[in-house]
């Protein structure tokens, strides 16, 4: 049952009792800060999963998503001058982030997959350059500084317990909403779209409803982002954003969920590792092509990225190698 | 009036230059159904090494030989080592080329530094000639001419020779041409080489009419031109033609009158072909 | 008699799913063989992995004493097989002209007469020699299909269905060219009418769920009313 380690609930909950310990053992306030980023990255990177991992849909223009999740909180607790109506403007948020995640679907899921990449990129492209020239709304190239959030979320502990439990909730929500029949249609999609398509499902309106909770759960994310930044700038619609997403759910594994978490982890830390070894060697600053090249490779030779791997080794090593291996198979499939 | 003429005139040209990029994309994409998300990463390094061998040698002819060459050898390698296994695997091919565009973007950061480079005019090509009592930048002329001579070569290419009847064929049922007994593998791989060749020729082309290079110079191009390919019908030669220019010259209109908004009317003219058409408005319904 | 073309017991699957079971034929020079059987019974596919469109990933393939099965499209057509899909394969931003040159592997004498004497069978390609495969009727893509398929040096040709959404005249006179062409080569036809096909055929399999389950004569199947009513949904 080892290749079953990473569903194993018994296993996440250790994970889980760890981490809550953790800010009770003298762990330093910017190991807490990373973690935090890294919590909430990680609810951002199994969003996107849902589309590419779950749906089989590469959308490279998820940042529009987060962006618009952190510019809605910003704005609006700024605007409201009460930072208490924070789940106020959660809220405006994920309903706003709904709407455009359904205005996108509707306009780009229509055409054939590699379309719907390519004009995913140049949406997020026009949200950037919307959020850069609307300045009188969204601050411009200045940004939104100075957000006045609640005070149980200025205090580390309490934020790291926010974003904690932001993230098990994000997870336990997706983990139900993949393994309900509606992740089950996703999935046939996934493998064969023209054959869910002759089985009788409209897959236009699943790939909606898919992106649909996609862009709310990134948006969270993205709020959760401003709350902890208190700063809003237009790096969140960049394509490093869309970037970062991508990287984190590819590396960590797709179409796992835990994967993303993973993938946030790595990328979070690693990141931080090679900036701060940019006083060895120059290259280290352009950290992100070792990335790159990682990601790459997976893409090529480890498809299923960190846990699928390792959940084919254990299985493959197991007595009943075989059987597992295509329970595995059918579970953590990749669609790559 | 003069203004207009003057604007349209620019418009061409800007078309020009983002048609050379949206040749390769389109043929590659409708011949193998690989859409290059590091084909401006492609036209970047064509930029930049064009740039280098320019400021290194002073020739401007051996820097447009070799950015040309940088592109090809870049398209040929990335189509024989990175898409090549993954034919008909449209996820993959998607994921791995955007992982290209990565690499190549950042190294370009670590060869030539991330800020912004100028690219100057060769001596020959600078001035201004009077056009309609206005006066018009000679490199402009240049850019056009180039262009409108790649669009009758490419054109001749497709419509004239075999090779253009294999890929025009390729592009709509590439089965069909195998059963025929072509090889369209092999096919694909020039083709492959030939429009990344292609786009970064027009770099370097492209370079000193911008007047500087940056990093991101390849992906705000690319944009330009998978709009122009979706305007134009995925994979119709003709169709990339009619919508570059189109796109280049709403484009310049756009960066006159309301700069703000020039991307945003390009991305808005997208989104309403492929709500009207989404074939493109060249494009075959399939 | 010599066997052209044997298949044995292919085993084809298209994503995951196993859509060949187990298909055998057998077809002899000079003849036409009938591929009869229901919608979906594994027809196309058959045709497909022959050409090694979707190939087999068990079982033999020999043409002409040599195994195909591993080979790649291009090579096993430049072996000397015509294929006619069930679309027709047209290209149609492609002239009848550009069709025709694009087929042609080697522009010989031989060649030249192949050509002439399929665009006399098949005067309309004349007619519509410059027109743009999409703007062909049906049937003058089906005979185009043909051409095409017949003009190079091919011993074997594996057509898929061509009477499929033609007026009955048509396929009367596609039926009628595929008669003369026997003359000249061997023919491998799909069909699902039976009644069309019974005309031109000479030894006929029958294929139902990816299997082989019938092999026999045209006057057997005839006969064999049986078979007839359970394969081929013609009852009394
Ligand atoms: N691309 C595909 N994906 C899944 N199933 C397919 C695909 N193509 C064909 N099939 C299935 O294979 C079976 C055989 O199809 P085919 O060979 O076209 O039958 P026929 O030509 O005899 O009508 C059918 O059940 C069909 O649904
Ligand atoms: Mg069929």
């Amino acid at each position: 049952m080892r290749e079953r380690i990473f569903n194993n609930k018994w296993l996440l909950a250790a994970v889980l009792v760890l981490l809550a310990i953790l800010p009770f053992v003298g762990t330093s306030q910017f190991l807490m800060l990373m973690l935090i980023q890294v919590f909430i990255l990680a609810v951002y990177g199994m969003s996107y999963d849902l589309l590419l991992g779950y749906t089989g849909i590469v959308s490279f223009g998820h940042a529009i998503f987060f962006g618009t999740g952190a510019y809605s909180v910003g704005i609006l607790l700024t605007k409201m001058e009460n930072p208490n109506l924070l789940f106020v403007a959660f809220l405006i948020a994920i309903v706003f982030s709904a709407v455009v995640a359904l205005l996108l679907g509707v306009l780009s899921l229509r055409v054939k997959d590699v379309y719907f990449s390519m004009i995913t990129l140049a949406f997020a492209e026009l949200f950037f350059i919307v959020a850069e020239k609307w300045s009188s709304l969204t601050g411009g190239n200045d940004g939104i500084p100075y957000i006045r959030v609640p005070e149980l979320f200025r205090e580390r502990v309490s934020l790291y317990f926010i974003a904690l439990g932001f993230l098990v909730v994000m997870f336990l929500f997706l983990r139900r909403v993949v393994d309900s029949p509606l992740g089950r249609v996703l999935q046939a999609i996934r493998e064969n779209e023209r054959r869910a398509e002759s089985l009788g499902y409209n897959v236009l309106q699943y790939k909606l409803v898919s992106i649909v909770i996609s862009g709310m759960v990134a948006a969270m994310a993205g709020g959760m982002w401003a709350v902890l930044q208190r700063y809003v700038s237009t790096t969140v619609f960049s394509l490093d954003q869309t970037i970062s997403a991508l990287l984190m759910t590819i590396i960590g594994g797709v179409g796992t969920l835990t994967g993303a978490i993973l993938g946030a982890g790595v990328i979070t830390f690693a990141n931080e590792w090679l900036s701060s070894l940019a006083s060895v060697h120059p290259i280290f600053e352009r950290w992100l092509i070792f990335f790159g090249i990682i990601y790459i490779v997976i893409v090529m030779y480890f498809p299923k990225g960190i846990i699928g791997t390792i959940r084919d080794k254990w299985a493959r090593s197991s007595e009943r190698g075989k059987r597992d291996a295509a329970q595995t198979d059918q579970r953590g499939k990749s669609v790559l | 009036m003069s203004l207009t003429v003057n604007l349209l005139l620019n418009g061409v040209a800007l078309g020009m230059l983002i048609f050379l990029i949206a040749v390769g994309l389109t043929l590659i994409f409708g011949l193998m159904g690989v859409l290059n998300f590091a084909h401006g990463a492609i036209f970047a390094w064509g930029a930049y090494v064009g740039w280098a061998v320019y400021g290194a040698t002073g020739s401007f002819i051996l820097a447009i030989l070799a950015g040309t060459a940088t592109g090809f050898v870049l398209g040929f390698v990335m189509e024989r080592f990175f898409i090549r296994p993954f034919y008909g695997n449209h996820v993959a091919q998607i994921l791995l080329t955007l992982g290209l565009m990565i690499v190549l973007t950042e190294g370009i950061k670590i060869f030539f530094g991330p800020n912004i480079l100028g690219f100057d005019k060769p001596e020959l090509l600078q001035g201004v000639v009077t056009i309609l009592q206005d006066p018009f930048p000679v490199y402009r002329i240049f850019t056009i001419g180039v262009g409108a001579l790649v669009l009758i070569g490419v054109h001749y290419l497709l419509s004239r020779t075999k090779y253009g009847i294999i890929i025009r064929a390729g592009v709509q049922d590439p089965e069909m041409v195998q059963a025929l007994g072509i090889d369209v593998r092999k096919v694909f791989a020039l083709v492959f080489a030939f429009g990344a060749g292609l786009a970064s020729f027009g770099a370097v082309i492209a370079g000193p009419s911008f007047g500087s290079l940056h990093p991101e110079i390849g992906m705000q191009n690319q944009l330009a031109a998978f709009i122009v390919i979706v305007i134009g019908g995925i994979g119709n030669f003709v169709g990339a033609a009619i919508g570059a220019v189109l796109v280049g010259i709403t484009q310049t209109l756009m960066a006159y009158y309301l700069p703000e908004a020039a991307l945003a009317v390009n991305v808005a003219l997208m989104a309403l072909v492929l709500i009207l058409k989404p074939e493109g408005l060249f494009g075959l319904r399939r | 008699m010599t066997t052209l073309l044997t298949v044995k017991g292919i085993q084809t699957f298209i994503g995951q799913y196993h859509i060949l079971q187990g298909v055998d034929l057998e077809v002899e020079q000079g003849r036409v063989t009938l591929i009869l059987g229901r919608n979906g019974a594994g027809k196309t596919t058959t045709l497909r992995s022959i050409m090694g469109l979707t190939p087999a990933k068990q079982g033999q393939i020999v043409f002409d004493g040599e195994e195909i099965q591993t080979l790649k499209p291009h090579l096993i057509a430049q072996k000397g097989i015509g294929y006619v899909p069930e679309d027709q394969g047209v290209f149609s931003d492609l002239t009848v002209e550009e069709n025709m040159k694009l087929a042609i592997r080697k522009l010989d004498d031989a060649t030249r007469a192949r050509q002439d004497f399929v665009l006399d069978l098949f005067p309309d390609l004349k007619i519509a020699w410059k027109r743009k495969g999409g703007n062909l009727s049906g049937g003058q893509k089906q005979m185009l299909s043909i051409a095409r398929a017949f003009v190079n040096d091919n011993r074997l040709l594996l057509i898929d269905e061509p009477s499929k959404g033609l007026a009955p005249i048509v396929v009367e006179k596609v039926m009628e060219s595929i008669l003369e062409l026997k003359k000249r080569t061997t023919i491998v036809l799909v069909e699902q009418n039976f009644l069309m096909a019974s005309g031109v055929g000479d030894d006929v399999f029958i294929l139902d769920d990816g299997h082989t389950v019938y092999r026999g004569s045209m006057a057997d199947v005839r006969s064999d009313e049986a078979v007839k009513k359970k394969y081929l949904g013609i009852g009394l």
